[in-house]
């Protein structure tokens, strides 16, 4: 495991990538201290338990759902720097040196897939961390429930990287990868105004199948919100999206292992 | 003590109904012995990396069996001691040349300690130490392979399997590559060995294996498969005696006062030549079994198991 994952950070390194996440942590830093000029009446009194969830409630929320836009945006880097780095690690005469080591292939698998989990979620964290500190100080605004935005866009690209992990290992194609997670993304975005989709058609069967793709393709939009209203305080009344999206992504990695175990390189 | 045995193997790659299925080994049975070069040939497409990738469960196995150091190849403890140098490898090229040697060694489960020690002295032995901190990518072909056969070694294995070693490789280091072979074998390693440069099987190999169209064609000593089968070259002062072969002895194929050729039915009976050319007082100075190359050899039999195909 450690092979690996130090060889993902020397990789990530050699791509650039890290210095993409420096550059955009250090574009958002600018653009905070920027904004961070302007007055924000910050005179409540927060001694009591009531004031500080006034004070969420009135600062918090934007600034939680722009966070959560940065950090999302992280993600969506990452899964744009991840997605060629499974059908790099198959592509022929790579594979073999791979394979040739004393590692069984679902070891070698999962060492790479949590490799890269690690090492791209660790820059999440830490370009997330910077700014949220850079806003914290300006506004002096801190809360501790701000890790579940965090934790949800770590459990975010987890999900979006069985897709593409999933892809590289069926198709060995840094660009299918990258397909499949595009086509999720918009086939989420679809079945979430599922309710117009089945308005616009009589047809039972229809109305199942597209109920069916709904609970079936991950919802990362939905977990978003589950995490900002974590984060803000509020009840989650469905957890429903979290938990199918998160099957989805361990039932992907499960047949991606099996088609990996299966494959001739 | 055989390191490597392969009994019934059969690889068919399913390609689809259109381009029909593709029989890349055809029942091949073989060992391999400890301490032993084997050099694999075999024309393009005969099925030789097929062959490796099948005992480093690269490629899996269709029938058959395959044991290496006494385990089959889907078990990756049997890797535990094989080093591979692949054919047109394409090495994590994000790393130096220390750095793979590195990230080899961790991938076999070895000490910081022990990768320290083992990727000094194999960049050394490898002719690499002053490209040790350089990128792979900016490797060319024939430093490339040096590293690759120094990543190979770098977990002490037991079995070598190196697919094409001095592919691109300079005249130079062809022969340094080949003294680091012969080396290992020193040390009792054994080394089974895939090259289109026969000249280079036929210096360092101890036996040789052919193999066409996926079929193990041929396999023994070097020079079992360089002997002419009962041809003799015997050098003597005839002069002008004659000696008469009988059909069913055999017949003489070239003949002059200072000796002749001759291809016996039977090997034995290169006593009755003997016979007749002392009875005749025929001084004989040498009698040795005919040597083609191992490139003849190998053009004969590919040649005529591809006419026994047709």
């Amino acid at each position: 495991m450690r092979g690996i994952t130090r060889d993902t950070l020397v990789e990530m390194f050699d791509r650039k990538l890290f210095y993409v996440f420096a550059a955009v942590t250090v574009l958002s830093l600018l653009v905070v201290f920027l904004t961070g000029s302007f007055e924000v009446d910050m005179s409540i009194d927060t001694a009591g338990e009531r004031d500080a969830e006034m004070l969420n409630e009135m600062l918090g929320d934007p600034i939680i759902r722009v966070f959560e836009f940065y950090l999302s945006f992280l993600v969506f880097l990452a899964v744009m720097g991840t997605a060629g780095l499974i059908p790099n690690m198959l592509e022929k005469g790579r594979a073999d040196y791979y394979l040739s080591k004393p590692l069984s292939r679902t070891a070698l698998f999962l060492n790479k897939f949590f490799g890269i989990l690690i090492v791209y979620g660790l820059t999440i964290m830490l370009s997330g961390v910077i700014i949220y500190a850079a806003v914290g100080l300006i506004h002096d605004l801190f809360c501790t429930r701000i890790i579940y935005l965090f934790l949800f866009s770590m459990i975010a690209f987890f999900i979006w990287f069985s897709i593409t992990a999933f892809a590289g290992v069926a198709f060995g194609s840094n660009a299918i990868a990258l397909m499949s997670a595009f086509i999720i993304w918009i086939l989420q975005k679809i079945l979430a105004g599922r309710e117009i989709l089945e308005a616009l058609t009589s047809s039972k069967i229809i109305k199942y199948i597209v109920d069916a793709f709904y609970y079936i393709i991950p919802k990362t939009g939905e977990i978003s919100d589950i995490a900002i209203k974590l984060t803000a305080g509020r009840p989650v009344n469905d957890w429903m999206p979290f938990y199918s999206s998160f099957l989805f992504a361990l039932a992907l990695l499960y047949v991606a292992i099996v088609i990996f175990k299966l494959k001739n390189y | 003590m055989q390191v490597i045995e392969i009994q019934e193997l059969t690889k068919i790659y399913y390609t689809g109904l259109k381009k029909g299925n593709i029989v890349a080994l055809d029942s091949v049975s073989l060992e391999v012995q400890q301490g032993e070069i084997l050099g694999l040939l075999g024309p393009n497409g005969a099925g030789k990396t097929t062959l490796f990738k099948v005992l480093l469960n690269i490629t899996q196995i269709t029938s058959g069996q395959v044991l290496i150091l006494g385990l089959p190849p889907y078990n990756p403890e049997s890797r535990k001691k094989v080093g591979y140098l692949p054919e047109n490898h394409r090495f994590p090229n994000h790393l130096t040349g220390l750095g793979l040697l590195e990230f080899t060694g961790r991938l076999f489960g070895l000490s910081e300690k022990e990768i320290d020690s083992r990727s000094e002295h194999l960049l050394n032995l490898v002719g690499m130490e002053r490209w040790g901190n350089t990128k792979i990518r900016k490797y060319s072909k024939g430093m490339s392979q040096r590293i690759g056969l120094a990543q190979a070694m770098i977990s002490d294995p037991e079995i070598l399997l190196l697919d094409e070693p001095t592919d691109g490789v300079d005249p130079i280091g062809k022969i340094e590559i080949r003294k680091v072979m012969e080396r290992i074998k020193t040390e009792g390693k054994t080394i089974f060995l895939n090259s289109h440069l026969l000249s280079e099987v036929e210096s360092v190999a101890d036996r040789v294996a052919i193999l066409t169209r996926g079929k193990l064609v041929r396999i023994g000593s070097v020079s079992s498969l360089t002997s002419r089968q009962s041809q003799f070259e015997i050098e003597a002062a005839i002069g002008n005696e004659i000696i008469e072969i009988p059909e069913d002895v055999g017949k003489r194929i070239t003949l002059s006062t200072t000796g002749m050729i001759v291809e016996l039915k039977n090997d034995e009976d290169i006593n009755f030549i003997i016979d007749q050319m002392r009875m005749r007082k025929i001084k004989i100075r040498s009698i040795k079994p005919m040597k083609i190359t191992l490139e003849q050899s190998f053009f004969e039999t590919v040649t005529e198991n591809r006419e026994a195909v047709q």
